[in-house]
């Protein structure tokens, strides 16, 4: 990547100046403390000011504001809602931040077709209560969907818990605007799901915003399915809750959510204001979620309970209601919320499995937090295999931050060793940007920086992200940086 | 470039890289506009990396092929004499029914795979159009057949690709778990790519798993507008797999045109699949077992690439209708998907068309197709006569921003020259 865009410490009044006239005074911000919300986004653990913050309404105000960043030769990082946790929108080296969170507007509901045409600035959840009416939803649905923008989502190729059934992000996007690093604007894919020539969308959707602006998308939309049912499936250690979601998956049955819920994060959730009552003395909650047409559920619900039979689950609860059901869920949504009563910080790790390796790797990452003298839990996507081992602790503490760091990379070294990959949902950021060569090797990175250079050339747009530099490594990995830079 | 193998050395080079797998094809052979002096098939990963290392070194461009069951699609090879088969790399090297993956040589035949993964309750999710073919091949065209409504597309079930590039390095992306985004999904650039990019050495595949009940239902209908009312509206059904509707043009212009057959496979849980057939056709008989309906739409959907221009069109569902009665009036016989919404038409060349291929007529109409809203085209195939002088990818956009990874992937230009979109 080129050096050409290492930024100057102190922004160009001009700059600024310029950016502001483009998208008004009140959209574009520089003083020092409106930039500290803008230092870091979901991984509080990586922070560095921007030199500026600009918020766009508009296709052509996010154009007009690359172009300007290009002219003072200034790096710039796109953002959503900063919910992102691996350190994607963090503006390395005083970059522009690029927010797109002003961008709101749902620009076109085509139910007869099934697609919708939005800003990238649209709140995951806000999409689906718009076109409820339609009896249509949008189906990725990660935990943040209440805060996290579909752009966001786009540049993270976002999950969620009913991934299982309906897929992630990639899945449902079906063509985007896009401004490159050079200014210029592209359309990518067609509403139609096919364009002739490379999947540019594919390529486009998760990569972290080091390929452009995404500012204009067009997702497909899926019908409201006509019932649901939500189970708790109660037992006594993980492992058995994890040998009934493979025995779910092998038996053919395709449940839109199978999630599995530790005895710690029971606790942790039972003391808060997520209660939803779980016996606190299970070992883990299984929450399986089926939909689709009414006339399979109850020959559903049979099958799995005598699944669960097999495995020696302590209790099964339907839920009765839409109320119900919302409780089973809150308890499900609100576990990272809850883990704040256990410490002040929390590092929500993200891994992927094979399935089937799910009850041994689980009993080793508890085996791992422990060597360290840490507190985990886990709250996961069991049928997906893709992991969240989560620690409690005190950044004030050093000592404890390190054992933190160290058992992180214990967990995904643990993790790529029996075949799974560093990240299912979160993305690799700077978080795990130098951690790429546990899985890749260095053909294999070198084979995703040309597709990086041929969108991003000179490394302008979200330098320092994905791909491992030897210069970034020092720079924002906050093991190698020391962690007494990190904002308490 | 050399036009033909006329280096003793690179053949040498080849022969030596390949152990032995250095056909050469005298008379030549005529492929994809090309006339292959040697075909080349390396039997493992190491050897394909081999092989490109040499060609890379030479400058000697390659025809990239698997089985060559699709080699009709894209356009004509420049310049190329040899072509890089990867049919001998052949082979299951994992499979983990306990999860759904399985991790295949490119050069398996998609049969052998799917004998494979169903003895062990699992499906394999591609379906592409005509028999035969390899997993390679599969991949590369992301060809699709009539069970994509239920399937998915070709993308949705890889999970990641090994790859050799031009130069010969082995490269991997993506990974065996159903869930990834540890760095740039370049499988899904390679997907559909027509090996242009790199060759697929082998790939991880996420199985579907056998439906307990299928069953395969038929109607007619001589409205359009009834015909692609239920036709959408079946294929909005849950345990919808295939629904297809076909059409022959009328026997004579001007004539009344024959009925609308809908064919339609709904495979999954049994009760929904038994109330799903009943609303299609009330009182039809159930558990029609088989495969005799998705059989039909496959083959013909291959057979519109049999003669004359075929051209794959690409919709939004609510422009189906419109779209489909103009082909048909206009001489096309017909496959149609409403859900993804493509419309597969053969035409016949008309006689008095100006241009070398008699589909000048066509083509202009396929172009106002396009230009009226949201459509995207494929030619799959063109009348040898007018194969050089046409892109099948017309209409294709952001071909500056595709030149520009074609470049950063295959720099010299050696992988397929000129098969894809713009010349790429």
């Amino acid at each position: 990547m080129s050096e050409k865009f290492s930024n100057p410490e102190a922004p160009s009044p001009i700059l600024i100046e310029r950016l502001s006239g483009v998208v008004g005074e009140d959209n574009c911000l520089s003083r020092p403390e409106e930039l500290f919300a803008y230092g870091c986004d979901g991984l509080t653990l990586d922070a560095h000011l921007p030199s500026a913050v600009v918020l766009p309404r508009t296709s052509d105000q996010v154009a007009e504001a690359v172009a300007i960043c290009r002219e003072f030769g200034h790096a710039f990082v796109p953002r959503g809602a900063g919910t992102g946790l691996s350190g994607g929108a963090v503006p390395l080296n005083g970059a522009v931040v690029i927010c797109c969170s002003r961008m709101q507007s749902i620009l076109e509901v085509d139910a007869d077709n099934r697609l919708a045409v939005v800003q990238p600035g649209v709140v995951n959840a806000h999409l689906s209560e718009a076109i409820r009416h339609l009896g249509l939803f949008y189906a990725p649905d990660p935990s943040s969907q209440q805060a996290c923008t579909i752009g966001g989502n786009v540049a993270e190729n976002s999950g969620g818990p009913h991934t299982l059934k309906y897929g992630t992000t990639t899945n449902h996007v079906l063509a985007v605007e896009m401004v490159l690093p050079d200014a210029s604007r592209v359309r990518l894919g067609s509403p139609t799901g096919f364009a002739p020539g490379y999947d540019l969308v594919g390529a486009a959707v998760g990569s972290e915003g080091t390929l452009g602006i995404v500012t204009e998308i067009t997702v497909r939309l899926v019908e409201i399915p006509e019932a649901v049912e939500t189970v708790l499936a109660i037992f006594d250690e993980v492992p058995a809750a994890c040998r009934l979601v493979g025995g779910i998956i092998r038996s053919g049955m395709v449940p839109a959510a199978l999630e599995v819920v530790d005895q710690r994060t029971i606790r942790a959730v039972e003391a808060s204001v997520y209660k939803a009552g779980l016996p606190t003395d299970a070992g883990a909650v299984l929450i399986i979620e089926l939909d689709g047409a009414a006339c399979e559920m109850d020959g559903q619900l049979q099958r799995i309970g005598e699944l669960a039979e097999g495995e020696g689950v302590r209790e099964m609860r339907v839920a009765r209601d839409a109320q119900e059901r919302a409780l089973f869920w809150r308890a499900r949504k609100g576990a990272f919320g809850a883990m704040g009563r256990l410490a002040p910080d929390l590092y929500v790790h993200d891994a992927v499995v094979p399935r089937a390796k799910l009850p041994e790797v689980l009993e080793e990452i508890c085996a791992i937090g422990d060597r360290h003298g840490l507190t985990l839990s886990n709250v996961f996507h069991a049928g997906d295999g893709n992991l969240h081992p989560n620690i409690s602790f005190d950044r004030r503490d050093p000592d404890e931050l390190a054992r933190v760091l160290a058992a992180g990379k214990e967990m995904l070294e643990l993790c790529v060793r029996v075949g799974g990959v560093l990240t299912g949902e979160h993305g690799v950021g700077t978080e795990k940007r130098d951690y790429m060569g546990m899985l890749f090797e260095p053909a294999d990175l070198d084979a995703m920086r040309r597709l990086r250079d041929a969108f991003n050339p000179d490394g302008v747009c979200n330098p320092g992200k994905l791909i491992p530099t030897t210069r970034a490594c020092t720079e924002s990995n906050p093991k190698a940086r020391g962690y007494d830079e990190v904002p308490l | 470039m050399s036009a033909e193998v006329g280096e003793q050395a690179t053949l040498d080079a080849l022969e030596a890289a390949a152990e032995g797998s250095v056909c050469l094809l005298d008379p030549p052979e005529r492929v994809a506009g090309s006339r292959l002096r040697a075909r080349v098939e390396p039997a493992y990963g190491e050897a394909l990396a081999g092989c490109l290392d040499v060609l890379s070194r030479h400058g000697e461009s390659v025809l990239v092929m698997g089985s060559g069951t699709r080699m009709h699609w894209g356009n004509p090879a420049r310049g190329v004499s040899v072509a890089l088969s990867s049919r001998r790399l052949n082979g299951i090297t994992e499979f983990d029914p306990a999860d759904g993956v399985i991790q295949v040589r490119a050069g398996t035949p998609l049969s052998e795979v799917s004998r494979r993964v169903e003895s062990e309750g699992w499906l394999l999710p591609l379906d592409p159009s005509g028999a035969g073919g390899t997993v390679g091949g599969a991949l590369a065209t992301a060809s699709c057949g009539p069970r994509q409504r239920g399937f998915g597309p070709v993308r949705d079930a890889v999970l990641g690709i090994d790859t050799v590039l031009a130069s010969g390095e082995r490269t991997r992306c993506g990974a065996r778990v159903v869930k990834n985004v540890t760095g740039y999904d370049l499988a899904k650039l390679y997907v559909g790519s027509l090996g242009t990019l790199a060759v697929i050495e082998k790939a991880w595949l996420r199985l579907k798993p056998i439906p307990a009940c299928v069953h395969q239902v038929e109607r007619s209908f001589d409205a359009v507008e009834d015909a692609f009312a239920q036709a959408l509206a079946a294929s909005r059904r849950s345990s919808a797999r295939a629904v297809g509707l076909v059409a022959e043009p009328p026997s004579v212009p001007g004539a009344h045109p024959g009925p609308w057959r809908l064919l339609a496979e709904f495979a999954g849980e049994e009760p929904t699949v038994r109330a799903d057939t009943e609303w299609l056709v009330p009182g039809a008989a159930p558990g029609v077992e088989g495969e005799g309906v998705v059989e039909e739409l496959r083959a013909r959907q291959a057979a519109c690439s049999e003669a004359g221009l075929h051209a794959r069109i690409h919709l939004l569902p609510g422009a189906l209708a419109g779209v489909a009665r103009r082909l048909r009036e206009r001489g096309a016989h017909l496959v149609v998907y409403p859900e993804p919404a493509v419309v597969h038409a053969r035409f016949e060349p008309e006689a008095g068309d100006p241009g070398p291929d008699g589909c000048d007529g066509v083509l202009g109409l396929l172009e106002e197709i396009r230009g009226a809203g949201a459509a995207e085209i494929f030619i799959e195939s063109l009348p040898a006569a007018a194969s050089r002088e046409r892109d099948v990818f017309a209409g294709a956009g952001c071909l500056e921003l595709m030149r520009a990874i074609k470049g950063r992937f295959d720099p010299d230009g050696i992988l397929n020259p000129g098969r894809f979109a713009g010349g790429i």
